[in-house]
């Protein structure tokens, strides 16, 4: 009896716990190239409002998936562009995006929305549920071993530790940073697209604002290893799901539920940076630093 | 494609650039809009018309106090993104002030409420029931108590993520941006609960009592606007202050070595983490008043944010990155940087109303989502040609890099 319904709280919270963890992981594969990633929030604002309204118009929530990853992708490998061949501030380009982002959520879902607020959305049942924690683990695992075992792993992570080392010895920067760029906004993409057809499974404007900086907290906290970031994103999909039960067990009104994702994702980064974590698990040196090479004379 | 350094600055670039962006970023917003429905000619005429609409002198007012709020802790690399919960605090406590303290709501009997129509002082709220606020204070004490009481929450809201970047280095950005959402929830948890007033409207809707109308902020005698006198007085004195602190004082020198070469002040024996704190804190404080003029000059009553898109604050705490950013964090500049995005966002509000009554209910384009996608752009194309004022981009046949 009692491990059924903890089996239950476990499952439940399965939708928020993978819309977390992919884009967590998208976040930390972009991260360890280098490049600073402050659009989070806004492409998966975005994401949501796609997969919302690919889901409307093509009643299928695996193309609403589809459709928030290609777009989402496009966002990423624009963003490493972007970063990378010009010596443009990484902090100004995503915080600019991350408003493009807000912006054309609204325009694309809102249109949809008034006409249809009833999308495909991902069935709420123990088997899809199960799937959804396996695939996040594959994601997760396979990530990892890109990251840390492959080739190109290593060289993403040269791109953000030292680029100009890396560069020397023969790592095309822009491409490892446009490959990690795509990779991960993908999985933000998915993530967010997740967020609104499995977990709030309805849409509206300002769905997903927010959670894209709560998905940031997630991979910061974990210091954007895949592996960790499993302990944190369930953490936080736990708190989140069950955020109305915890609220009817202390009386706490809808507002502060609404809070509570806000306040653990500050109480994480707080945690990461108050503790030895930090140094263990410290960011690429190069993050969010201008890379520009002197022109050399050939 | 060839990118070098260049060995003089381009010539004029602090005004053709940001002129720049803002063109093209416009071009692109209305191509976006285009696509989604909006008629060009409506944009473009719209567009003309916030530049010479009066009401717009409300937003240049509250955006040249933000502007400058945020150029004085950009000035040293301390990004506050936060003033939108800054000017929430704001709201929050000069609302209180406001509708609790300077004067306060009282439920009196039915037969009783003909004696409080002609008192002075004594305002009806709610007739039906039977709410009378009572006037307690000096309204120009109140005034000045609701602003001041607005700066110091901003100012202690932001030293949050003051202390937290310079204690212990967290993101300043991401912080901010975490604090304005609790701040919009927090908002809504206190009117729906401890602030609620008790007339019909407020108990059913979840809001505080109106203010005061011997509490409102006089309003200038301009036509078509509701700018009121404490607003210019308070944008007249946040610019100075600031304009005087950036150039005559240590602390804005200090502030302006924290942007460019931290390590020198380190190297020379100053406390680095006392700059970003009082960075950030004093940048609170500027943003804060915000709150109070729009609380007491626009609103009269905090209500509950039903759509997190579109707060109480007109989302000028973000819009307020661009004035900054594109005066090129020259406090001289944010005036007219002000004044252009004033005009912008009031052609957004205008667009918004004129798309409504035009293209009637099938085509729903939210005021907020014009706004986000105006910044947005303007500010990816500025951060991307900004690029030309310190680098030299060639085209060159063959020439990769």
């Amino acid at each position: 009896m009692i491990s059924s319904s903890i089996l239950n709280l476990v499952l439940g919270a399965a939708p928020a716990f993978t819309a977390y963890y992919l884009a967590a992981v998208g976040h930390g594969i972009f991260e360890k190239s280098g490049v600073l990633n402050l659009a989070i929030d806004g492409v998966f604002t975005l994401g949501a409002a796609i997969a919302f309204s690919t889901a409307v118009i093509y009643p299928n929530p695996n193309l609403g998936l589809l459709a928030s990853i290609c777009v989402s992708a496009l966002f990423g490998v624009f963003i490493a562009y972007l970063t990378t061949k010009f010596p443009t501030s990484h902090g100004a380009i995503g915080l600019s995006l991350m408003f493009v982002g807000y912006g054309l959520a609204s325009l694309i879902g809102l249109p949809i929305r008034t006409q249809t607020p009833n999308a495909a959305w991902y069935p709420m049942s123990n088997t899809f549920w199960i799937e959804l924690i396996v695939t996040a683990l594959v994601i997760g695992i396979l990530a990892n071993y890109m990251l840390k075992k492959t080739k190109l792993g290593a060289s993403i992570r040269a791109a953000g530790e030292n680029p100009y080392a890396a560069s020397s010895l023969g790592v095309d920067i822009l491409k490892m940073r446009l490959i990690a760029g795509a990779l991960g906004y993908a999985l933000i993409g998915a993530g967010a697209a997740l967020f609104v057809l499995a977990y709030t499974q309805s849409w509206s404007e300002g769905t997903g604002m927010g959670h894209g900086w709560v998905a940031f907290a997630v991979s910061l906290s974990a210091g954007r290893d895949p592996l960790l970031t499993l302990i944190s994103a369930a953490i936080f999909g736990g708190l989140v799901n069950n955020s109305y039960y915890l609220a009817a067990q202390f009386y706490l009104s809808p507002h502060i539920t609404n809070m509570l994702p806000f306040i653990a994702a500050l109480v994480a980064l707080v945690a990461f940076a108050a503790t030895p974590l930090r140094r263990k698990l410290a960011p690429p040196k190069e993050l969010g630093k201008i890379y520009f090479k002197e022109e050399r004379t050939v | 494609m060839v990118v070098t350094r260049r060995i003089k600055p381009l010539r004029y670039g602090g005004i053709l650039i940001p002129l720049l962006s803002l063109v093209i970023g416009i071009v692109i917003s209305q191509l976006i809009l285009f696509a989604v429905g909006v008629p060009p000619e409506m944009f473009y005429s719209t567009l003309v018309g916030g530049f010479v609409a009066p009401q717009m002198l409300r937003i240049f007012i509250m955006l040249t106090i933000i502007g400058a709020a945020l150029v004085f802790s950009f000035t040293g690399s301390i990004w506050n993104i936060g003033a939108e919960g800054q000017i929430v605090w704001g709201m929050v406590f000069s609302a209180y002030i406001g509708v609790f303290v300077a004067a306060h709501s009282i439920k009196v009997p039915l037969n009783e409420l003909s004696k409080y129509a002609s008192m002075p002082g004594a305002q009806i709220l709610d007739s039906t029931y039977g709410v009378v606020s009572i006037l307690t204070w000096n309204p120009f004490i109140a005034g000045l108590v609701m602003v001041l009481v607005a700066a110091l929450a901003g100012g202690i809201w932001a030293s949050i993520a003051g202390a937290l970047r310079a204690y212990l280095n967290i993101d300043e950005v991401a912080s901010t941006l975490l604090l304005n959402y609790i701040a919009y929830y927090s908002l809504n948890q206190l009117v729906t609960g401890p602030m609620r007033g008790i007339s019909v409207q407020a108990a059913q809707f979840g809001r505080t009592d109106a203010l005061n109308n011997a509490l409102t902020f006089p309003r200038l005698p301009i036509p078509g606007t509701t700018v009121t006198s404490v607003g210019v007085a308070t944008a007249i004195i946040v610019f100075v202050i600031v304009w005087f602190i950036l150039k005559y004082t240590s602390l804005g020198l200090r502030l302006k070595i924290l942007g460019t070469n931290p390590k020198v002040l380190l190297a020379s024996g100053v406390n680095t983490k006392k700059y970003i704190l009082l960075a950030l804190t004093i940048s609170g404080i500027l943003a804060g008043t915000v709150g109070a003029i729009l609380f007491a000059g626009d609103y009269f009553f905090l209500g509950k944010i039903d759509n997190i898109v579109s707060p109480p604050t007109e989302n000028m705490g973000y819009t307020a990155i661009l004035v900054a950013w594109l005066a090129m964090l020259d406090i001289r500049a944010v005036p007219i940087s002000a004044y252009i995005f004033a005009s912008l966002m009031q052609a957004g509000n205008t667009l918004q109303l004129n798309l409504a009554s035009v293209m009637g209910s099938h085509i729903i384009i939210s005021g907020a989502a014009i706004k986000f996608t105006l910044i947005g752009m303007v500010l990816l194309t500025f951060s991307v040609l900004r690029v030309l004022t310190e680098y030299n981009v060639r085209f060159i046949k063959g020439g990769k890099r």
